[in-house]
């Protein structure tokens, strides 16, 4: 039981971490990047190379790996969103061009590293440390702060800071935001690069338990947006409450019920949430687009 | 035939002709290919025409009602699996197992449009996906009756004794194929497809013409399902094998593609675009590891560079494909008489309503009654909830507290729509056109609810169907002509004049055939000559016995064709009465010079 | 606007251009044998395909070189199915239809290899199946152009439980993914222990690709298995044996063998220390031991796929499912070569004639009645850790 805990928590962090990155995006643009677990996957494969191939230091490999994926993100933006305006709402376009671009990612980089998954260095090592009867790596109790520390980290920017009404201005209203001095196009490139890095630090975290390749995030990818909508899409509180959830229902459907409808019942939690309750946990304000 | 009833196609110009030979030229393509062509490569067209069955209907939900859809590969395994289980477990003929997997499909497809009533958009697109992935699931792990992963034998398609030929299944595809494009082009041309195109434009506007949003938006999934299970079961019977790997979320997305490469919401759209995608990559094998990547990119080219596809292209290149031909006799009459009479004499009624908006009091213990058959206006100072009032009477908002009796009928709780049936057409202070739809089809939505016929009519085009449909046209045509608009008629809604987009507002609100219009700032946006125009139209409307319920700033225009006017301000009632008595008030005078004057433009 | 309607032009243009092309025959050279090849090349399973096409190559590589196939130089074409049935059959009959292959190799996957060989049966053509390992693909009666080089699942899970029941293992625990080839195995093990009266002490199934396996590995603990044999494919069976590891349930407190995918170098690197100790299975030819390097053919051919494919390049290959492939297309020549024709039922006869022509995998033998090129007498337990050339190291239990 205690096990099947720490694999939920584990797990929960992973979908967690997916989807605060998520929701930055959607907190000013009000989309949904169909591209992130791509970039998540982009984070897995420039930290290899940072880190196994040529050598650096883990935090530092994380810190350049951030930075270039955020540029990836941003580039992302220009490439798939931007062209599609303001009115994002009226337009799917961007979806199939998010969809679009995560076609592109995956087979680039398959293109570059091969397909098969490569093995990637946990944080804090591969030795295995006892904690209540219960042998875990180092690695899990840091996945699940690093998720924590981030989903505070944005709880406070969003709600606490300059920055944060800036955003919230941005999403409420480009043209006011004009008006108001703030440049939207700003703090959206800012937020796209948050969550550009965020995906590039989740890719760190991720790669050594799901082993790092082109197809690593295909599986959990779809199930990060499925944690952001279960906790209210723009909620960071809601994004790490959904992801825990989620992950622990998947460990209890995987010992309770069969293996194989796992997915399934994953997906039907996260159906029915969006059909009754769309606003998700945490009652962020649904607004129908009429 | 009847040419009268054709209304579409009475006389073609050039552009019209050439695209009826480009037409008839695939369509002979078509029949003799069997005949040239390798049958490796018939075997690709025949898959080609059984994904253009699906993405037909699937252009049905996320081309013309705009709700995307990402798990019709879900559907597509369900419609495969209903028929090849019923085929190779009871021993169904194909001929039984086609139109099970129809309605089973369609069911699912009820099931999965049931959302949509709630959420639209990226909302939609993960509820479908995840649909996609359930299915997919479920196809796995039941392996009782799916036989699991390892797949499910199909039996052959017998046709009196005989096993169907690989050239014999082509005919059969090809067969369903136009079936599907007919019965398609059948709804999409009626006032259904009008509805589903309506609702993609604009809701707010589509509910307030009366068109019921949940029941056209289910009818529309459920008709995208009930194709995506034909082209199932026909593929289930084709390939004689199926495995859930057939059926994968990639594949929702190939699909989708097809349509917005082709043309959402055409119906040439999926033919160009599904031949072309599934036919395509026949010739890039050279690309070998770079093919996926070139799809991708391919993906984001198409919908930036061309969001309206390649029909849409073709189509701002040679506008004069869309050319309404006026029908046999225009109507210089088209307002329609009403003849109702109320026992009190008063269409409407409100009392004692309150709205709030959060702790704003936006209408504050309002009491008003319309008098049959008379200009009723409602004057008042930005901000003084006069759209708020329209939007309760039409059931747009609904109010706190209060009474709203319309045609002595109680409204509140109401939907638009319902009121809308009723006998209430508005038009709307922003404008709210069908914005993709040409003139004459916007206001053919506004004669939504005189359409009576059902969607198994619709479908067979009867001649019940066809002197239906020639009636609204002719109504149509006829009000734009009275509006003096009638040479825009194919055009986009979006291209015309501000002025002239208040008078089509207006000529789709009367052809609802309303009791009781109400206009919201009808003269914003007019120039003089339009203005003297618009209250020619008015009194004529008044004539016919419609009431007006009439909200403006041109005090001038007001007082020239009201028979009452209300005076707002801050959500209630300050004066009511004839113009003149209303003119002369001490209050409204205070209203208006303390806080409107100097902003009134 | 402009660039729009050229754009949409041009998709018009070579729309219509491409109609004429798939109109008009395409003429193949003369003097040329070809062999298509179907396979997965993308996506997650894209390894079986990269298997399969070096395998291919480079066996038409070595026969180029000695004279051809009758005095014909032979060519492969490769086609990519990215798993999926429909399109397999849609490769493969462009493959007989437009290219007019002489053979066929492949596919990479069982429902693809089950949707395409009732149309290579009605087309008459000779089909080396080197990796596809589903048990029903094999039917001399069914598929009578159909021959395999690749151990199959039912065989690999009879040597399995045969080879543990005769070490002297008593609770026999399996573990395996719910694809078509994990539920086929389950199936497979239950009818050889049923034959030595025996049950499993546990059959423990996950989905494949599932990351968290640490509930499978809490199963297999929990049954107490004395031996636990893998069904899994590679990237999760390594996050099996991480999980194990976390259990601190690995050799030799139980031992654990698994099936071909384990004797991948990617496998032992993805799985780190939890492998050691790991056993595999791979056929004899594919061996060495200490004191007997190989034969020298096999061990120069290894040489050669080490040379061309070294160190990450070749972390995803499999040494004798390379050579598997490899046997197809030597068997190929050989079957032309002997019946001196390219008809289907000719160069089956000749193949069927063969007795113990010596391939790089191992000895196959076929007859009328069985197209299976090898069995699990000819499999042996090895330490895939100890590669040599990328060979595998017998294990003397």
């Amino acid at each position: 039981m205690p096990e099947l805990l720490i694999s939920g928590l584990v797990m929960g962090s992973i979908y967690a971490l997916l989807a605060l990155a998520i929701n930055i995006i959607y907190s000013t643009t009000g989309i949904i990047n169909f591209a992130h677990g791509e970039l998540v996957m982009l984070g897995g494969m420039f930290g290899l190379v940072l880190v196994v191939n040529i050598g650096l230091p883990l935090v530092v490999g994380i810190v350049v790996a951030g930075g270039i994926v955020a540029v990836f993100a941003i580039l992302l933006y220009y490439s798939t969103i931007k062209p599609f305006g303001d009115n994002l709402g009226g337009s799917l376009g961007w979806l199939m061009a998010t969809l679009g671009a995560g076609i592109i990612f995956r087979n680039v980089a398959m293109l570059i590293w091969g397909s098969h998954p490569r093995p990637f260095p946990p944080l804090g090592g591969s030795e295995l440390i006892n904690i209540f009867g219960v042998n875990i790596l180092q690695h899990e109790i840091w996945v699940l702060v690093i998720t924590l520390l981030i989903a505070i980290f944005f709880n406070v920017v969003l709600d606490k800071t300059i920055l944060g009404s800036a955003i919230k201005a941005t999403a409420s209203n480009r043209n006011t935001t004009r008006l108001m001095g703030i440049s939207a196009e700003k703090m959206v490139l800012a937020c796209f690069g948050m969550s550009g890095a965020v995906a590039a630090v989740a890719g760190f975290l991720i790669s050594p338990i799901t082993f790092a390749g082109p197809e690593m995030t295909v599986s959990i990818g779809l199930k990060g947006f499925g944690a952001a909508i279960i906790g209210g899409l723009g909620s960071s509180r809601g994004a790490f409450v959904g992801g825990l959830i989620l992950g622990i229902l998947e460990a209890l459907s995987m010992t309770v019920v069969t293996p194989g409808y796992k997915d399934a019942i994953v997906f039907l939690v996260m159906i029915l949430t969006i059909t009754i309750k769309p606003e998700g946990i945490f009652n962020v304000t649904y607004e129908k687009k009429v | 035939m009847k040419r009268k009833f054709n209304p579409h196609s009475r006389s073609l110009n050039t552009e019209q002709k050439t695209l009826w030979l480009i037409a008839g030229i695939a369509v002979l393509a078509f029949l003799l290919a069997p005949a040239v062509v390798e049958s490796y490569f018939l075997r690709i067209v025949s898959l080609a025409l059984m994904y253009l069955i699906l993405t037909t209907g699937l252009n049905i939900i996320a081309g013309y009602t705009g709700q995307v859809s990402l798990g019709q590969a879900g559907l597509y395994g369900i419609g495969a699996y209903t028929g090849a289980i019923l085929a190779a477990k009871l021993g169904m003929p194909f001929w039984l197992c086609l139109p099970a997997a129809m309605a089973v499909s369609g069911l699912f497809g009820l099931v999965l449009g049931a959302p949509t009533l709630k959420v639209s958009g990226h909302y939609l697109a993960l509820i479908t996906i995840g649909f996609g992935v359930i299915v997919e699931k479920i196809l796995v792990e039941w392996q009782s009756l799916t036989g699991g992963p390892m797949g499910l034998a199909v039996p052959a398609v017998t046709f009196f004794g005989h096993t169907l030929s690989e050239q014999g299944f082509y005919y059969l595809s090809l067969g369903l194929c136009i079936l599907t494009l007919w019965i398609t082009n059948n709804i999409i041309h009626s006032y259904f497809g009008r509805a589903f195109s309506a609702i993609r434009d604009n809701e707010l506007a589509a509910s307030c013409m009366g068109i019921n949003l949940t029941r056209y938006k289910l009818l529309a999934f459920v008709l995208s399902a009930v194709f995506a299970g034909a082209a199932g079961c026909l593929y289930a019977f084709y390939s004689a094998f199926i495995s859930p790997d057939s059926f994968s979320f990639s594949l929702s997305i190939f699909f989708l593609l097809t349509i917005i490469v082709g043309g959402a919401g055409t119906i040439v759209g999926p033919i160009i675009g599904t031949l072309l995608l599934v036919i395509l990559p026949e010739y890039l094998h050279f690309l070998d590891k770079h093919r996926l990547t070139i799809y991708g990119a391919l993906l984001i080219v198409s919908v930036i560079g061309m969001p309206q596809g390649i029909v849409g292209a073709i189509r701002k290149k040679f506008p004069r494909i869309i050319n309404f031909m006026p029908p046999a006799e225009v109507s210089h009459h088209p307002i329609p008489r009403n003849t109702d009479n109320y026992s009190t004499g008063n269409i409407l009624e409100m009392q004692n309503v309150t709205k709030r908006f959060g702790g704003l009091k936006a209408i504050d213990n309002f009491s008003m009654t319309i008098k049959s058959k008379t200009v009723h206006s409602l004057i008042g100072p930005n901000g003084a909830g006069k759209s708020t009032l329209i939007n309760i009477i039409n059931g747009v908002y609904h109010p706190d507290e209060g009474k709203v009796t319309f045609r002595q009928k109680d409204l509140i709780g109401h939907k638009p729509d319902r009121i809308a049936l009723a006998g209430a057409g508005r038009t709307f202070q922003n404008v709210q056109l069908f914005r993709n739809l040409t003139v004459l089809e916007n206001v053919m939505v506004g004669g939504h609810g005189k359409h009576k016929i059902n969607i198994f009519t619709t479908i067979l085009r009867s001649k019940k169907a066809r002197e239906e449909e020639q009636r609204s046209y002719q109504q149509a045509w006829s009000l734009l002509k009275f509006m003096g608009i009638d040479d825009k008629v194919s055009e986009y809604a979006a291209s015309l004049s501000a002025g002239q987009q208040r008078l089509l507002e207006i000529a789709r609100a009367l052809a609802m055939e309303p009791k009781l219009l109400l206009l919201d700032e009808p003269a914003a946006g007019l120039n003089d000559t339009e203005i003297k125009q618009l209250m020619k139209i008015i009194k004529d409307i008044k004539e016919n016995g419609i009431t007006v319920f009439l909200i403006e700033h041109h005090i001038d225009f007001v007082m020239d064709v009201s028979d009452t006017v209300t005076v707002l301000n801050f959500g209630s009632k300050i004066a009511e009465g004839k113009p003149n008595e209303v003119q002369s008030n001490p209050d409204v005078i205070k209203a208006y010079l303390g806080t409107e004057e100097a902003d009134v433009c | 606007m402009k660039k729009k309607i050229v754009i949409s032009t041009l998709i018009m243009l070579s729309f219509l251009v491409m109609t004429v092309i798939g109109i008009s025959p395409s003429i193949a050279a003369e003097k040329e044998f070809l062999i298509g090849s179907v396979g997965c090349m993308s996506g997650p399973a894209a390894m079986l395909g990269k298997n399969l096409r070096i395998g291919v190559e480079f066996a038409v590589e070595e026969i180029n070189k000695t004279g051809g196939i009758n005095g014909m130089n032979v060519r492969a074409i490769f086609r990519d199915d990215e798993a999926d049935p429909t399109k397999a059959l849609t490769l493969v009959r462009e493959l007989v239809e437009k290219e007019k292959i002489h053979a066929f190799i492949g596919p990479t996957n069982t429902t693809c290899a089950i949707a395409i060989q009732p149309y290579l049966v009605a087309k008459k053509i000779i089909q080396l199946n080197g990796g596809t390992t589903g048990t029903v693909l094999i039917d001399p009666k069914g598929f009578p152009y159909s021959f395999r080089t690749h151990i199959n699942d039912k065989d690999q899970a009879i040597f399995l439980v045969k080879e543990a029941i005769a070490n002297g293992f008593k609770r026999i625990a399996v573990v395996h993914d719910t694809s078509a080839l994990g539920m086929g195995v389950q199936k497979d093990m239950k009818d050889v222990l049923d034959s030595h009266d025996m049950t499993a002490a546990t059959f423990a199934t996950y989905n494949a690709n599932d990351i968290d396996m640490l509930p499978v590995a809490r199963k297999l603990k929990s049954a107490d298995p004395d031996i636990i044999l893998m069904f899994t494919l590679m990237a999760d069976g390594a996050r099996l044996l991480k999980a194990m590891e976390r259990l601190d349930f690995l050799p030799p407190k139980v031992a654990i063998q698994g099936y071909a995918a384990t004797a991948l170098p990617i496998f032992r690197e993805l799985a780190g220390n939890a492998s050691k100790g790991v056993w595999s299975l791979a056929p004899y030819n594919s061996t060495y031991s200490k004191t007997d390097p190989g034969l020298p053919e096999v061990v120069a051919l290894a040489k050669k796929i080490e040379a061309a494919y070294p160190g990450d390049k070749g972390k995803d290959l499999n040494l004798f499912t390379i050579f598997s492939y490899y046997d197809c297309a030597q068997l190929v020549r050989v079957g032309v070569a002997r019946s001196k024709s390219l008809e289907a039922d000719q160069i089956k006869a000749a193949l069927e004639s063969l007795d113990s022509y010596e391939g790089a995998q191992a000895n196959y033998s076929f007859s009328s009645t069985d197209h299976e090129g090898l069995d699990p007498s000819k499999l042996v337990t090895v330490d895939a850790n100890q590669l040599k050339h990328g060979m595998y190291l017998r294990v003397e239990k």
